[in-house]
């Protein structure tokens, strides 16, 4: 399943610098790895990554190189930068806390919370 | 793509996708050389070449893009995905162009950025000021002038109504062509009177010209001066004005006397008789010396009256210099009347004497000396009927029409003539140009407080009041090029109003001192004791101190009188004379300064501070007119 635009304009780029956190990556790897962790979820075509890297590397967030590849092709890589980091900390801070609201919701395992009982019962039928 | 050609591009690779790339040699490397030069695909290698072209980015950005999009698609293929899969997942080309130009241009440098902004900025700036022109160009073009009124026959109303047989112009242009005819050096010693340098080359000349000084003195029987002035010189005129030049006739008899012709109008017109009538004086007034000597009072009461006359011709149109020739004629008369009263007292005969002060007393029809703003209003408000348009409301917009006419004016003033490159700013001037109203508000603004100014006795005005109207005009440096027409066309009337007042004070004392000289003659050689005694037999009135409003200071000393004013310190220093030099006409005035300003600048003397250009004098001196000497 993939997600909509606009929650992809969020999630994407946090995506990708939680992946180049790890270690630096080439383009076609970054694509591959969103594809293959998120089940599909955060696949996104060339179109959309290549133009999200530079606006991140605009901002400084991540770094490019050329290297060579193993097989004499020259790769791009990109890493992370210190900026990046801490920019990776506050997104990660931000989801979690979203993540908790959507939780206390019941938006994350689509159950009917008390809280959000009592919201519903206070004007909306059942 | 040959070997050579494919070292080329390997060598930018090599050298990094910010190199500058290779600007020599027989052909230039592009995009699709370095895409081609891959294994990849021709679709593929299709995809790339369009998204790259799309993007329309720096060369150097366009061959990294290429570069790094090739490595994705052979990581593909090496991945083992099919091509058609890999370009299927690649998303639209020109969408992809887009984003990826969008990106990649916020990796360019902060220079580029000002660069980019400040070019955007003029070119929003440049379509504003187009716009902006183009509908104040439009505005201008669409409208016309309106000529709704006859300034110019206004002008010349008093001249024209003077029946021809009785004009004094042609006698004054006879008598002068004469005089001028076979001009030399000695002519312009014109005015020297005996004693002084040049008499006696004068002196020749108006012995030979008996006929033409009698003509110039028959123009006191004239009603007056007759001359219809317009913009060109009339055919009977023009030797006068251009000796010894061949007459050249207006262009056409559209242009000659066209008073309804866009830009043409008052401003144009020609007053050449002013200097002619000026120079006239200054023959009598040598001629009136030479019949002195000759001991001919008839005469010379005789050139003093038509001095007077020419003075009162000089006022026929009311514009402001024929005012101040008429000033600047009396005054000398004024002058010489002085002068001889001081150095042939006996000349004239009592008779004589009476005539002349009626004569002086009746000057410009008898009333207080002032300043007639009636010409130079009509000349401000045709030259805007000429530039502006005419809603029917007293309100109009500056027309192109209008503004090319009269900047085109080859008869205007030198002063205008910065206005002739004035197309390609005629939006500009339509932009910032003030409307009717506008500037017709703010031309009363100024001429209002010349007239109230100039209806203020001199003794009761202050610091004047123009300079200040002139400055709330100019609040900011637009506004005082908006209404520039204003400010130059308001009349420099603050030493105007002050000349006149001199004048007018000057007239009073000349008056004073015939009627002294006339009781003396009656009451046996001996001088009045004081000045009403002299009313109204001699003197209708009291001579009034300008400085002060109150009469004139006189007394007797030894039996000689002494007429004076207290001067621009206002205070009486017992008649102590302030020092004017030898070679100056009587009559001459202290610069006037109210008494704020006389206040203040005796305070800052009084604590040391020479800087002022003021003559000390004048604070403990008073301006003595009679006696001419002690």
């Amino acid at each position: 399943m993939r997600v909509e635009r606009e929650l992809m304009r969020g999630a994407g780029p946090v995506a990708v610098l939680k992946l180049l956190e790890r270690r630096a990556m080439y383009g076609y790897e970054l694509l591959e790895a969103l594809d293959a962790g998120t089940q599909g979820v955060l696949a996104m075509g060339q179109s959309t990554l290549y133009p999200m890297l530079y606006n991140l590397e605009a901002k400084g967030l991540i770094a490019g190189s050329w290297r060579e590849a193993d097989s004499g092709r020259p790769r791009k890589y990109y890493a992370l930068t210190a900026k990046g980091r801490k920019r990776l900390a506050g997104e990660i801070r931000q989801w979690q806390q979203l993540s908790k609201a959507m939780a206390s919701l019941g938006v994350l395992t689509g159950a009917v919370t008390p809280s959000s009982a009592q919201s519903l019962g206070n004007g909306v039928a059942a | 793509m040959t070997g050579q050609e494919k070292t080329r591009v390997a060598a930018e690779q090599g050298a990094g996708a910010d190199a500058a790339p290779a600007r020599r040699g027989p052909r230039r490397v592009h995009v699709r050389d370095l895409v081609a030069q891959s294994s990849l695909p021709s679709d593929v290698q299709s995809v790339i070449v369009a998204v790259v072209g799309r993007t329309r980015l720096w060369r150097s950005e366009r061959f990294e893009i290429a570069r790094e999009l090739i490595a994705h698609f052979e990581d593909g293929i090496a991945a083992g995905r099919e091509p058609a899969d890999l370009i299927a997942s690649f998303g639209d080309p020109r969408q992809a162009a887009v984003l990826i130009r969008r990106a990649r241009k916020r990796q360019r440098p902060l220079l580029w950025w000002v660069w980019r902004r400040t070019w955007q900025g003029a070119a929003a700036l440049f379509g504003l000021v187009l716009v902006l022109f183009t509908w104040s160009y439009i505005r201008m073009v669409t409208v016309s002038p309106t000529i709704t009124h006859d300034y110019l026959a206004d002008m010349n109303a008093r001249a024209a109504a003077v029946p021809e047989d009785q004009r004094a112009w042609p006698l004054v242009r006879e008598a002068m062509l004469a005089i001028n005819d076979s001009r030399t050096n000695e002519h312009q010693f014109a005015g020297a009177r005996p004693g002084e340098h040049g008499w006696d080359a004068v002196r020749p000349i108006l012995e030979s010209q008996v006929k033409a000084l009698d003509l110039l003195r028959a123009v006191k029987h004239s009603p007056g001066l007759g001359y219809v002035a317009g913009h060109w010189i009339a055919p009977e005129d023009w030797p006068l004005f251009h000796p010894g030049v061949p007459y050249d006739p207006p262009p056409g008899p559209e242009a000659a006397d066209d008073e309804t012709a866009t830009g043409i109008g008052v401003i144009g017109v020609l007053l050449p008789q002013l200097g002619v009538l000026r120079e006239a004086a200054v023959w009598l007034k040598s001629d009136l010396w030479l019949a002195l000597e000759t001991s001919d009072g008839e005469r010379a009461t005789a050139n003093l009256e038509a001095m007077l006359a020419l003075a009162e011709h000089a006022e026929e149109a009311p514009m402001l210099v024929n005012q101040l020739v008429k000033i600047a004629i009396l005054h000398m008369t004024l002058s010489e009347i002085v002068l001889v009263m001081d150095q042939h007292p006996q000349a004239l005969t009592d008779a004589q004497l009476e005539r002349l002060a009626h004569r002086l007393a009746t000057f410009g029809g008898g009333g207080p000396l002032s300043i007639d703003f009636s010409g130079e209003r009509a000349l401000f408000y045709d030259l805007v009927q000429r530039v502006y348009s005419d809603d029917g409301r007293g309100d109009g917009r500056l027309t192109a029409e209008g503004l090319r006419s009269f900047a085109g004016r080859d008869d205007v003033a030198p002063r205008w003539n910065f206005l002739n490159a004035l197309d390609p700013l005629l939006p500009l001037y339509g932009l910032l140009a003030p409307s009717r109203r506008e500037l017709t508000d703010a031309y009363e603004s100024i001429i209002g407080e010349a007239e109230r100014e100039s209806r203020t006795p001199l003794w009761e005005r202050g610091p004047s009041t123009i300079p200040a109207a002139v400055e709330r005009l100019h609040r900011t440096p637009i506004d005082a090029w908006r209404f520039m027409l204003v400010t130059l066309l308001a009349p420099a009337v603050e030493r105007t109003t002050i000349t006149v007042e001199n004048t007018a004070m000057a007239r009073d004392v000349v008056l004073t001192i015939i009627a002294l000289e006339r009781w003396r003659r009656s009451h046996g050689g001996l001088y009045p004791d004081q000045l009403d005694q002299l009313l109204p037999e001699y003197l209708s009135a009291l001579p009034i101190d300008r400085f002060t409003g109150q009469p004139l200071r006189y007394r007797l000393e030894n039996g000689t009188p002494r007429l004076y004013s207290l001067g621009v310190n206002r205070v009486d220093d017992g008649g102590r004379r302030y020092p004017i030099g030898r070679d100056r006409a009587p009559l001459v005035f202290i610069e006037w300064k109210s008494r704020e300003e006389m206040a203040e600048l005796k305070r800052r003397y009084d604590a040391g501070d020479r800087t002022t250009s003021v003559d000390p004098a004048i604070f403990d001196t008073d301006m003595v007119f009679w006696p001419l000497r002690d």
